[in-house]
């Protein structure tokens, strides 16, 4: 059973550096559709890979295209990794050492926004940027994210995204 | 020749077009649903999304179950 809220509630509690980026964070910014993974930007650090792979040790990660292969990184392994895709008990996370249309760990984090949850702090891409990131990527399931996104900002500006049309 | 109590509810019921979701002219996106996660706080927009996920896989495996039992 998928359990994307305890992924989060996890990276909070090992104190990983990261910012929610991709569906999940457009479902909190009130999206109404759904997702199967997280998406996180984070540190490419071999201390901050490290704590996310302690954060899910006892849920037998495994990286997700090789599901025979454990989750179990040295800090040597850690210093050529850009991304990391995990499977776990609990659900999927993608590890993502930058965002498409937006850049790397520092320049997602001046575009993200704080907010606070019951499990603690998290780092979430503000809604303008994530719009720009889906744009970027320009998958036809970014561009319907991008238009779900889009009908947010304008429901929470009180209108409907082409009010300005005839 | 309707009876007053069917008179009423004709006066009273809203249009089709009032029921209506309101929806995103171009996109067909539906606002309302939008509009009422935006009253959720961002946690149960989470935990909403997990339920959803959760509740259409236990829908998928039924069907899967009943179309094993068909064959």
């Amino acid at each position: 059973m998928q359990q994307l809220n305890q992924l989060l509630a996890r990276l909070i509690k090992a104190e990983v550096e990261f910012v929610l980026v991709g569906g999940l964070a457009a479902s909190i910014h009130g999206s109404s559709l759904t997702t199967r993974d997280v998406d996180v930007c984070c540190r490419f650090t071999a201390t901050n890979l490290l704590r996310i792979q302690r954060a899910f040790e006892d849920q037998h990660p495994v990286h997700r295209m090789r599901p025979d292969l454990p989750v179990a990184l040295t800090p040597e392994q850690c210093v050529d990794l850009k991304n990391l895709y995990i499977k776990t008990d609990l659900g999927v996370i993608d590890c993502l050492g930058s965002v498409l249309g937006v850049g790397e760990y520092d320049e997602v984090f001046k575009h993200s926004i704080e907010i606070e949850l019951p499990v603690g702090k998290l780092r979430i891409l503000d809604l303008d940027t994530l719009i720009q990131a889906k744009e970027a990527m320009g998958r036809p399931h970014d561009i319907i994210t991008m238009q779900h996104l889009k009908a947010v900002r304008q429901a929470e500006a009180g209108g409907s995204q082409h009010d300005d049309q005839p | 020749m309707a009876s007053h109590a069917t008179q009423s509810f004709e006066n009273s019921f809203p249009s089709a077009e009032e029921l209506r979701p309101e929806t995103d002219p171009v996109t067909g996106i539906d606002l309302s649903l939008i509009k009422e996660n935006l009253k959720l706080t961002p946690w149960e927009r989470i935990l909403a999304n997990d339920d959803t996920v959760n509740f259409c896989d236990l829908g998928r495996a039924a069907m899967q179950q009943r179309r094993h039992a068909a064959a």
